[in-house]
């Protein structure tokens, strides 16, 4: 007989413990990892700075590491410096604005960024006078611990009131020249040895006089002659014009696209309205894109510049739900798009997936897509005439639901509700990585309207996927424009019951119980709503290009053997049948809806006697009012709203349903 | 020597432990697609009270993946369930049930009334034997007239984390589908023409 002869146990220890299982990818990897693979979409060229090639395709959260302070060039005395060598006058060298910076408690920092979104200025976790070693995905000052708030720099006017409570410290009173005047930008950066000047092109020989836009030859004013060393128009004097030109759309502008790749229709399209904020040193610019994903920034950066999309705007804020350095997850989703120099008025952004569905990349993926949904459901409701979803609304994304793909609209924070029930944490936002209890209090600061799930197959990871879960939810909230607060109130007291009840991932009634509870009717009625609209709208948008797709039944693929109709989200809702006894959840009139509007039915496969016709999404809305609590109410609403029309024929298809 | 075999004993427990319970083990969820055969017989257009109607259907275990083009061994799977849909052809509401005009004669796998609907729909389950899951079940004509019935495909058939669709093919040749020119013709609120899943799914007849 052998014996197995133990010499070391304590190292075997230290091997189990790091083999034992695969680490999921919570916490930061500060090692700097030489992987160059660029992202789709991406090319060397385009990112013509060394300093920043996207790292998107992995889970891991890099730290950005600082080298040596730089000397600030914007400080007064330099900046008088750059005017005179230029041939102005030093005394244009006044304060323009405070460079600050604020350390926020964890419940102090979304109303700081608030209060900053509302003066339009940006918070940053960088310093900016630092040489940057590596440009990671976040910074966290060494001397704060990660679960706290790191320091937030900003750059403010100097009228800025702080805001009461907030630590802050006044780090630099600066001048920032008037934006036809970068070439004081460039001489005041050349006087403090800042190489990316020198290699943006920016050397300005002393004796210049006045360097000033645009920064083209071609688009020289009469009274001004192109400095190919200086890369600028000069005045030639003789006082033939002693002010700079007109601005002009040039290469200094920062302009271009942000795409989100939409995996079915196999094309990049416009991120609508997503801010996107530029900055180089301590000017800052913002703005959004329009409907096609373009955006044009009004201030000129003749070097370096750093460009970020915030998935941001009036309509909605998209946060990301975190395992690690939580008071994160008060900041919506940002992400860096690159480091440009060169012509930047010209650049194509994109956001695409890659990597497993937790990279950091698909969560950009997820995040353009829901903003993008966002706004498409708006213009759905103008066009089907009905009510948009409300304005300023939170919407986390995740992939750690209890079950991939679930999603749910509480509105707690258009409802102001405090106390997120722990069994809406755990099943709808992390159920597999983080007690409810860290997460409440982060919860209490940034409420959650709206909660995505992304989690899934990269087979299943696609556009239409998505987006037909984000136009499910939007449906719900529109039901909570139409209905009101006390209805919604009834109607999400009724699934956090049920979600209570059913908490497990494998328990079949997860999470809307079964149709004998007093919660059923509500749920049948504000879910048949939202499951029809979902899929309407995915049809609308995809139509025969859409995947397969399913709602507990039967999945329905554009291309099935036998070849149904190709489009699978109409077909989801025309084959659905409300006797089917292997589905736990077969009581929500999930094709109710559809079968008021469509014409036709395979009634052999439905059992669902549909003779009804024709009534437009105008007409099912408008039923959706406030006293309207069960199906059959509805189907009374509804027949009293059309004057009785079709009225054996509507009571036949709810008999169909069971109500 | 008892120090180092108490530190054995130590480390291999919390080994052991680290193993089983150092983390949650990730369950890759897999969505398959199947695909399964059903048929009537004797495949007649018509048959007398009395007569019997034998259904047969089967469900491979190891079965073609139609997503990944592999073949998946889906053994050991729960809720491999439908329902069967009994009407008659030829009334003016298609969705009246006709469960009452016949008897049934077990075979393989479960068949029972489905309660949300008894009227019109029986609840049946497979059975895993050998290779394939199975159902069978005969049905003894009680009642005159058209009839129609129509097998569902399978959803939510579990294994573990992963779940399968089974799609069911009626292999008759001829399923009598001229029985349903009553429901669908042209103009007809459920359609001009023959839906392709009742196409596919439903078998009709005539009993004298």
């Amino acid at each position: 007989m052998k014996k197995l002869h133990l010499k070391y146990p304590p190292l075997v220890l230290i091997l189990l413990v790091i083999f034992s299982c695969t680490k999921m990818d919570l916490k930061k990897d500060r090692t700097f990892e030489t992987d160059n693979t660029l992202l789709p979409g991406w090319s060397k060229a385009q990112l013509t700075s060394a300093d920043f090639i996207p790292q998107d395709g992995d889970s891991i959260e890099r730290i950005t590491t600082l080298g040596v302070k730089l000397t600030n060039p914007y400080l007064i005395p330099n900046m008088q410096q750059a005017y005179t060598n230029l041939g102005l006058s030093s005394s244009l060298a006044t304060i323009t604005n405070k460079y600050v910076r604020f350390k926020p408690t964890v419940a102090q920092l979304a109303a700081l960024d608030s209060t900053m979104d509302a003066q339009g200025l940006e918070l940053f976790d960088t310093p900016v006078d630092y040489v940057v070693t590596y440009e990671g995905d976040y910074y966290q000052d060494p001397s704060i611990p990660d679960s706290l708030p790191t320091w937030q720099y900003a750059v403010v006017p100097t009228n800025f009131v702080f805001p009461s409570g907030i630590i802050y410290e006044i780090l630099a009173q600066i001048h920032i020249p008037g934006d036809n005047y970068t070439a004081i930008e460039t001489e005041a950066e050349r006087l403090a040895s800042l190489q990316d000047s020198l290699n943006g092109g920016g050397s300005a020989p002393s004796g210049l006089k006045g360097g000033v836009q645009p920064n083209s030859a071609s688009y020289c004013d009469p009274c001004f002659v192109w400095d190919p060393i200086a890369r600028e128009c000069v005045p030639i004097g003789n006082g033939c014009g002693t002010n700079p030109p007109p601005p002009a759309v040039d290469a200094a502008i920062p302009a271009g696209y942000i795409y989100v790749h939409d995996t079915n229709l196999n094309t990049d399209i416009g991120v609508r309205k997503v801010r996107v904020v530029a900055r180089r040193w301590f000017k800052v610019d913002r703005t959004y894109t329009d409907n096609a994903g373009h955006f044009v920034c009004t201030k000129k950066f003749k070097h370096k510049v750093r460009i970020l999309e915030r998935f941001k705007n009036d309509d909605a804020r998209i946060y990301g739900v975190r395992g690690w350095r939580l008071y994160q997850m008060l900041f919506p989703v940002k992400r860096t798009l690159g480091i440009f120099s060169g012509t930047k008025n010209n650049l194509n952004l994109f956001n695409n997936q890659a990597g497993p569905i937790n990279s950091k990349a698909n969560r950009y993926w997820a995040a353009a897509t829901t903003h993008n949904a966002v706004q498409e459901h708006r213009d759905y409701a103008g066009q089907f005439s009905f009510s948009v979803a409300p304005s300023a609304m939170n919407i986390f994304i995740t992939n750690w639901a209890a079950l991939e793909g679930l999603a749910s609209t509480p509105l707690f924070h258009k409802r102001v509700i405090q106390n997120i029930p722990t069994s809406f944490i755990n099943t709808f936002l992390a159920s597999q990585v983080i007690s409810a209890s860290k997460l409440v209090p982060f919860f209490a600061i940034v409420n959650v309207d709206m909660a995505i799930d992304y989690h899934t197959t990269l087979a299943r990871f696609t556009s239409d996927w998505l987006k037909e879960t984000d136009y499910h939810e939007m449906s719900h909230a529109s039901h909570f424009t139409k209905a009101g607060t006390a209805w919604y109130n009834q109607f999400v007291t009724a699934e956090l019951n049920q979600i209570a009840a059913h908490t497990g991932a494998n328990d079949p009634l997860n999470p809307y119980g079964s149709s004998n509870t007093p919660d059923a009717p509500i749920i049948a009625l504000g879910e048949g709503w939202a499951y029809h609209m979902g899929h309407f709208l995915a049809d609308q948008r995809y139509g025969v290009n859409a995947t397969c797709t399913d709602e507990g039944q039967f999945q329905y693929c554009p291309s099935n053997p036998p070849p149904l109709v190709a489009h699978p989200h109409t077909n989801v809702l025309e084959f659905y049948i409300p006797t089917l006894s292997s589905d736990p959840f077969h009581w929500i009139p999930k094709g109710l809806m559809e079968d008021l509007i469509d014409n036709g039915e395979p009634v052999q496969f439905t059992q669902v006697n549909d003779l009804v016709l024709g009534l437009t999404t105008s007409q099912i809305f408008s039923a959706l009012q406030s006293d309207v609590t069960t199906v059959s109410q509805y189907k009374t609403r509804l027949l009293q709203q059309i004057g009785n029309g079709q009225l054996n024929n509507i009571n036949n298809l709810f008999t169909s349903y069971g109500y | 020597m008892a120090t180092k075999r108490v530190l054995l004993v130590i480390c291999s427990l919390i080994g052991l432990f680290l193993i089983f319970f150092g983390c949650r083990k990730p369950c890759t969820k897999n969505h398959y697609d199947f695909n399964g055969t059903s048929v009537f017989s004797p495949e007649k257009d018509g048959i007398n009270i009395g007569d019997t109607i034998w259904f047969n259907s089967i469900i491979s275990i190891k079965n073609l993946d139609t997503k990944s083009n592999q073949i998946i061994d889906y053994s050991g799977a729960s809720n491999v369930s439908t329902q069967i849909n009994f009407n008659t052809a030829n009334s003016t509401d298609p969705t009246i049930g006709s469960i009452d005009s016949f008897k049934f004669i077990k075979g393989k796998g479960e068949i029972s009334i489905n309660t949300n609907f008894p009227q019109a729909s029986m609840a049946v389950t497979y059975v895993e034997e050998k290779d394939n899951y199975l159902l069978s079940f005969g049905i003894i004509a009680i009642k005159k007239g058209v009839y129609v019935i129509t097998e569902v495909d399978l959803e939510n058939s579990y294994k573990k984390c992963s779940d399968a669709y089974v799609t069911i093919t009626l292999n008759n040749i001829n399923k009598h589908q001229h029985y349903l020119d009553s429901t669908y013709y042209p103009n007809s609120p459920y359609g001009n023409t023959i839906p392709l899943i009742v196409q596919t799914h439903s078998y009709c007849f005539k009993v004298y």
